[in-house]
């Protein structure tokens, strides 16, 4: 008998290396510079950007936390030119994601202000 | 700033005619001039505006609503109305749903602020669902006003 020197079985999960696909956390700050602030328009084309990508987008403004793949989440923050957002991307392609977005917010075309083709003066 | 500080009650509209996006925005920038907020001249003029804003990407923003809008020199401060459409309006939404639910808005060049921050309380009421539920079975302009107003009085 040897009782005694018995081990308890190790799980072979444990015994596995390292998997290399970790989801990454990685954030990146960015400001509004749109002179309208983040109304429709650039919330439209940052959620159907960031709906492209695997990872979770969160955004972060004074003490709110949403989802940056919802419409409703971000025209809720009300953000006026000059906030500064933090992007939080989570997920196997996070870093393409943030990259991707925070070229976007700077883009000639999320800040265009001409949201309307009309030109009346008066 | 309130959801009535800029929703115009008496242009409320719960039973919507229109079938197509483009009469939709027209009957209901009408309901707007029926009650002063826009002269006859301006109808056509804003419904061609938020029908050219429209092409630059819907406003159906999902969950069967929409907010049709524009910024437009005839208007002297930002005004708002809610329509409720029956049968759903296609809108082109950027989930693919019909629109029964409308806040249409026009705000002045000069005010992007008011604009935004009209936006951004419609959109966090629009996230309970419960305003969105009884939104869609009211049945009068006086329900609608009643649910506006407990929205208001909900949010800080």
């Amino acid at each position: 008998m040897t009782d005694g020197s018995r081990k308890p079985p190790l799980a072979p999960s444990l015994l596995e290396a390292p998997s290399d696909d970790v989801d990454e956390t990685l954030k990146r700050r960015v400001e509004i510079t749109n002179e309208y602030g983040l109304h429709l328009r650039p919330v439209d084309l940052f959620v159907r950007l960031a709906l492209t990508f695997q990872s979770e987008i969160r955004v972060r403004h004074n003490g709110h936390d949403i989802n940056g793949k919802s419409i409703l989440d971000l025209l809720g923050l009300g953000a006026p030119q000059g906030t500064v957002l933090e992007l939080i991307a989570k997920g196997p392609d996070a870093a393409a994601a943030l990259d991707a977005l925070s070229q976007l917010v700077v883009s000639s075309r999320f800040n265009n202000p001409e949201d309307q083709a009309t030109e009346d003066k008066d | 700033m309130k959801l009535l500080d800029f929703v115009v009650p008496e242009a409320i509209l719960v039973d919507l005619k229109a079938a197509g996006k483009e009469s939709t925005i027209r009957e209901i920038v009408e309901s707007l001039h029926r009650v002063g907020c826009l002269s006859a001249n301006d109808v056509d003029s804003v419904t061609r505006a938020i029908l050219s804003r429209e092409e630059l990407g819907s406003t159906g923003i999902g969950q069967g609503v929409a907010v049709p809008h524009t910024r437009h020199p005839k208007a002297d401060r930002l005004i708002c109305t809610v329509a409720i459409s029956r049968r759903g309006v296609d809108f082109a939404a950027l989930d693919g749903e019909p629109v029964d639910i409308l806040f249409l808005l026009v705000s002045p060049p000069s005010q992007p602020g008011d604009h935004l921050r009209a936006l951004e309380i419609i959109s966090r009421h629009l996230k309970d669902e419960r305003f969105v539920h009884f939104l869609r079975q009211a049945k009068t302009c006086e329900q609608v006003v009643d649910l506006l107003e407990e929205a208001d009085q909900g949010i800080p």
